[in-house]
């Protein structure tokens, strides 16, 4: 029990080396790091996850900048104590965001969509959930226009195609 | 110059920051399985793409009930609160006029169709997992109903339904539909039939009927089947003209001592015989008609409502060693 405890104290003190595409690097604590399965799973391969102290080079996270890395770090720090979720706990969910979460995500939409890619590439479930949430909640109660104009999505349907969709379940068009 | 400018402009167009275009496909899906039914609907409208993951994902509807009233049909895609589809046909036209809230469409197709081509977005979706799903209907819109359900079976899908509910339907056309749904996947069948006429023997004989947990038959005395036909259900609601003494033997002797049976609730039409009763509990007495009382495994009870209409109710009930010990 208390070797359990201590070395979960020393897995919060550690810091893990990580840098981004544009080569920013950041100190991010081992516990924070856990949030993303791609980085555990790369501690596990570098050999990096039974050292203590901070690994010399950084570990690359090349598809992710800096800037949106940074976000990535704040949403994983706010939420290291959350349990791991699970495809229950993602089903039973009702749509709603927490209020921090809310104010985190009311960010334009490009910067949004490149946490959800970052999200999605370092396998942080929590946070892909909770981005694509709220892409869902921004297509609630839309037409298929209105959903066009706020995505910047090209109607590719043929004219044939178009007419039929228009007939089915018009009652959704406005 | 010019050449410069213009890869400097593809640069920018290529480092742009991504749209929702650019998600990868499992990420679309699910961006799209967290955006609520009724929205899905919408997006399927939006791009082939979208369209195509839409017609890929479960659609989100729990509830269906459609109401196929020769003036004015509806069209309810959950069951909570108001929220009904009204398709109504136009006075001037042979198309009708589609509203919802507010918001009114005209349509060129007659309400009937154009209420069950909407329905079939959802419908031919085989994927869909429907709690519930009610079909009010008239006689010759039961009819039309059958045809189009047999038309999306023959696509391969059939319905995914828990329960299902006819209501005002002829015996031929609860076949055509029962027929088409999932077998083992649907558990509770009920049905109010207004005629007579017409033969169970190919509903009893159906996959359907055989796998389901519930029967609830209104409006149709069911004189015509076995008993034992119904034994197979753990919830029993039927309308018999007369329950005879053997029956009431083969209730005790099988039915009863079923692991599954919860309850059997028999409206007789010539009355509770008090024979049969106590052909169920030998030890029935009036004066003690609601005690429990023990059967094989089980403990039981049984009610003869004769108020309104007789109907004997037969329940197995949860009783704990304390109400044992009171008895």
């Amino acid at each position: 029990m208390a070797d359990q405890k201590e070395a979960s104290e020393a897995a919060k003190n550690r810091e893990i080396k990580i840098s981004s595409s544009d080569d920013e690097i950041f100190l991010v604590p081992r516990n924070v790091i856990r949030l993303s399965n791609t980085l555990n799973t790369l501690l596990v391969d570098l050999g990096l996850d039974d050292d203590e102290g901070t690994n010399a080079e950084p570990i690359p996270v090349q598809n992710v900048t800096a800037s949106i890395l940074k976000k990535v770090i704040n949403w994983c720090t706010k939420h290291q104590s959350d349990p791991i979720p699970t495809e229950d706990s993602e089903k039973k969910t009702d749509g709603s965001i927490q209020d921090w979460d809310k104010k985190f995500l009311d960010i334009d939409q490009g910067t949004l969509f490149e946490l959800i890619l970052a999200a999605n590439y370092l396998d942080i479930k929590g946070l892909l959930d909770v981005a694509c949430q709220s892409v869902a909640n921004m297509i609630k109660g839309k037409s298929p226009d209105e959903i066009r104009r706020a995505f910047n999505i090209k109607d590719d349907f043929t004219a044939e195609e178009r007419e039929q969709i228009r007939k089915e379940n018009a009652w959704c068009d406005d | 110059m010019s050449e410069n400018l213009t890869d400097e402009l593809d640069l920018m167009k290529i480092s742009g920051p991504p749209s929702f275009s650019d998600m990868p496909m499992e990420t679309v899906y699910k961006i799209v399985g967290k955006v609520d039914p009724y929205s899905r609907l919408a997006v399927r409208k939006v791009c082939r793409n979208l369209r195509n993951v839409i017609d890929d994902t479960d659609p989100g509807f729990k509830y269906v009930k459609v109401d196929l009233s020769r003036y004015a049909s509806r069209l309810w895609l959950t069951n909570i609160g108001r929220g009904a589809i009204c398709y109504s046909r136009n006075s001037n036209d042979p198309g009708c006029t589609v509203r919802r809230t507010s918001q009114s469409k005209s349509i060129e197709k007659t309400q009937l169709d154009a209420i069950l081509d909407d329905l079939a977005v959802i419908v031919k979706n085989p994927k869909l997992r429907l709690d519930n799903f009610v079909i009010v209907s008239s006689h010759e819109a039961s009819k039309q109903f059958v045809e189009w359900i047999r038309d999306i079976a023959q696509s391969g899908i059939l319905l995914h339904t828990k329960k299902i509910k006819l209501d005002i339907f002829p015996l031929k056309d609860v076949f055509g539909v029962l027929s088409h749904c999932k077998p083992g996947f649907l558990e509770d069948i009920e049905f109010y039939c207004y005629d007579s006429a017409g033969k169970m023997d190919e509903i009893i004989n159906l996959e359907q009927w055989k796998r389901a947990k519930s029967i609830n038959i209104e409006g149709r005395v069911c004189e015509d089947i076995p008993i034992e036909h119904f034994f197979h259900f753990s919830r029993i609601t039927i309308k018999l003209r007369k329950l005879s003494v053997s029956d009431a033997i083969k209730i005790r002797d099988d039915l009863m001592k079923s692991a599954h049976f919860e309850y059997a609730y028999i409206k007789i039409i010539e009355g509770v015989d008090p024979d049969v009763l106590r052909a169920i509990n030998p030890n029935y007495h009036p004066y003690d008609a609601l005690d429990p009382f023990e059967h094989g495994n089980y403990t039981f009870r049984i009610s003869s409502d004769s108020l309104f209409d007789s109907a004997l109710k037969i329940e197995k009930v949860s009783i704990t060693e304390d109400d044992l010990a009171l008895l």
